[in-house]
């Protein structure tokens, strides 16, 4: 029995780990509205809808005997905040809202609202802390407002005003963004709309103002249901209508640039479609997925297929078009490879590392990639090779050679000193790690692709 | 008032009474401007329903 190391912050339960697989121990101080939330029928209400994440009560440890243990549907993977695209963070918002709704509706309220408690699951955001809900008193304010804020709608905000690389921001803020920080952030114009003006700008101000101001908790703060609920449909109505600046979802599409014509795209989606599924693995990972249009093949023969990119407004995109062409088990990732997620918070180890939850034994896709991670950021084949190799039983892995016009391109401005970076080269070091099953030169370039496997 | 696990901000508790009374006229001033949208742009609306190719 291993407690995760994520579960320290809230005192009514845990979760730990067990024979591989994840439960919720459940404190006897939670026991209350615990029954509250089966009583009140909310539970059902919310799991029947897919909006809870479904659980059962196990007995079968004993040496625990004052708490209650359940055990939650299994999530295959799990993704933070800092990883989603806009696309993601917003449905999330609005699946947050719409719990504490439906919360209120039942007599009982969110006590906090971390967009870690959101995971995404056949494509769709599911919250999956059952222990965040308690007993509402009627006239308190949302407890959990501020961080709601600071979690959804200060990333949300300042992407709609076109501010880049949020994730990394993210990264720096357990507790979501500062409201202080986002409302200097902000343009000016952003003061004119008065949404953003009271829940972040104001915000911000009255945070300021009464931060120490110990004579609150003699002052009488109400805010009858009606109001709590005309303040959270306000917040639905408005994020539902936030949108990313145009210019940053016109991506030029990679696939009708200039180094692939439609034959040798055939020849690579043919041979990539072929052997996933002679694999027909559990798990895919599609390292610079780019538009996801390989990661849709994979997820005809995969059961899952985690799909990364650096670039934000491609996973928004692939997003909208998974949504579009209804393909539920691929989630898409802001990540980038040369420089994956770090494990942040306490003792470095509260939320892991993108490296530390991929699965095992998955199998990799990395097509056009490799001339970026060493012309660009001059890694070498073995480095490459021994990192795949670490999580994948499988590599499926395109070599583009130094003439191709892409590889001429990021050379334009960097000075050529990769003498090894030669196709004989390249298999020699990946033969080290992995045995050569097939490979395939296209017609019309001088690309290969690879077929590898683990040695 | 609950104790509570994590901090929820005296000012954001005190903005929220604020708040309260204010996104109640919004919503229907909202409303409104909703009404009379679907009076005159009906086809437009349904059109945007329909394409659902939102952010």
């Amino acid at each position: 029995m291993k407690t995760e190391d994520a579960s320290f912050r809230d005192r009514d339960g845990y979760i730990f780990s067990h024979e591989g697989l994840i439960y919720r121990s459940i404190s006897p101080s939670y026991f209350d509205n615990y029954n509250l939330l089966k009583d009140s029928g909310l539970l059902k209400a919310l799991v029947d809808n897919k909006k809870l994440i479904a659980h059962q009560e196990v007995s079968n440890f004993t040496d625990i005997k004052e708490n209650l243990i359940i055990q939650p549907i299994q999530l295959p993977f799990i993704s933070y905040p800092y990883e989603w695209s806009f696309y993601q963070l917003k449905r999330a918002a609005l699946l947050t809202l719409e719990i504490q709704l439906e919360s209120l509706n039942h007599g009982m309220s969110l006590k906090d609202a971390t967009a870690f408690n959101v995971q995404f699951v056949d494509g769709k955001p599911i919250f999956i802390d059952t222990l965040s809900f308690e007993k509402f008193n009627d006239g308190t304010p949302w407890q959990a407002y501020k961080q709601f804020c600071q979690h959804f709608l200060a990333p949300l905000v300042l992407q709609v005003y076109g501010i880049e690389d949020l994730n990394k921001l993210q990264v720096l803020h357990i507790d979501g963004i500062p409201l202080e920080l986002t409302s200097k952030i902000l343009p000016f114009r952003s003061k004119l709309n008065l949404s953003i003006y009271s829940h972040i700008h104001l915000n911000a101000k009255y945070e300021k103002k009464y931060k120490s101001d110990t004579s609150f908790k003699s002052k009488k703060i109400d805010l009858p249901k009606s109001k709590q609920i005309n303040i959270l449909n306000h917040l639905k109505s408005m994020i539902s209508g936030f949108k990313l600046p145009k210019s940053k979802t016109n991506w030029t599409d990679y696939y009708n640039d200039f180094s692939y014509n439609s034959e040798n795209i055939q020849e690579k989606k043919d041979f990539v479609s072929k052997t996933i599924a002679n694999i027909s693995p559990k798990t895919v990972i599609d390292s610079g997925s780019n538009t996801g249009l390989f990661s849709e093949i994979a997820s005809k023969f995969a059961q899952q297929v985690i799909s990364f990119d650096f670039d934000a407004s491609v996973i928004h995109n692939q997003c909208k078009q998974l949504a579009k062409n209804k393909i539920t088990n691929i989630i898409p990732l802001i990540v980038d490879m040369s420089n994956p997620t770090p494990a942040i918070g306490w003792a470095n180890k509260e939320r892991k590392s993108f490296i530390d939850r991929l699965p095992n034994e998955a199998t990799s896709l990395s097509l056009a990639l490799i001339h970026h991670l060493v012309l660009s950021n001059n890694l070498s084949f073995e480095l490459i090779a021994k990192f795949y190799a670490t999580f994948s039983l499988h590599l499926i892995i395109e070599f583009v050679p130094k003439d191709d016009p892409q590889s001429q391109r990021l050379l334009v401005t960097k000075k050529d000193v990769f003498d090894d970076y030669t196709i004989e080269n390249f298999e020699q070091v990946f033969q080290n790690y992995f045995k050569l099953i097939t490979s395939q030169k296209f017609s019309d370039s001088k690309r290969v692709i690879y077929n590898f496997e683990k040695r | 008032m609950y104790q509570l696990y994590i901090d929820p901000g005296t000012g954001s508790l005190l903005l929220q009474m604020l708040l309260g009374a204010v996104a109640a006229v919004v919503l229907f001033y909202k409303r409104i401007v909703y009404f009379f949208l679907k009076i005159f742009n009906k086809k437009k609306l349904e059109e945007k329903l329909k394409d659902g190719n939102e952010d």
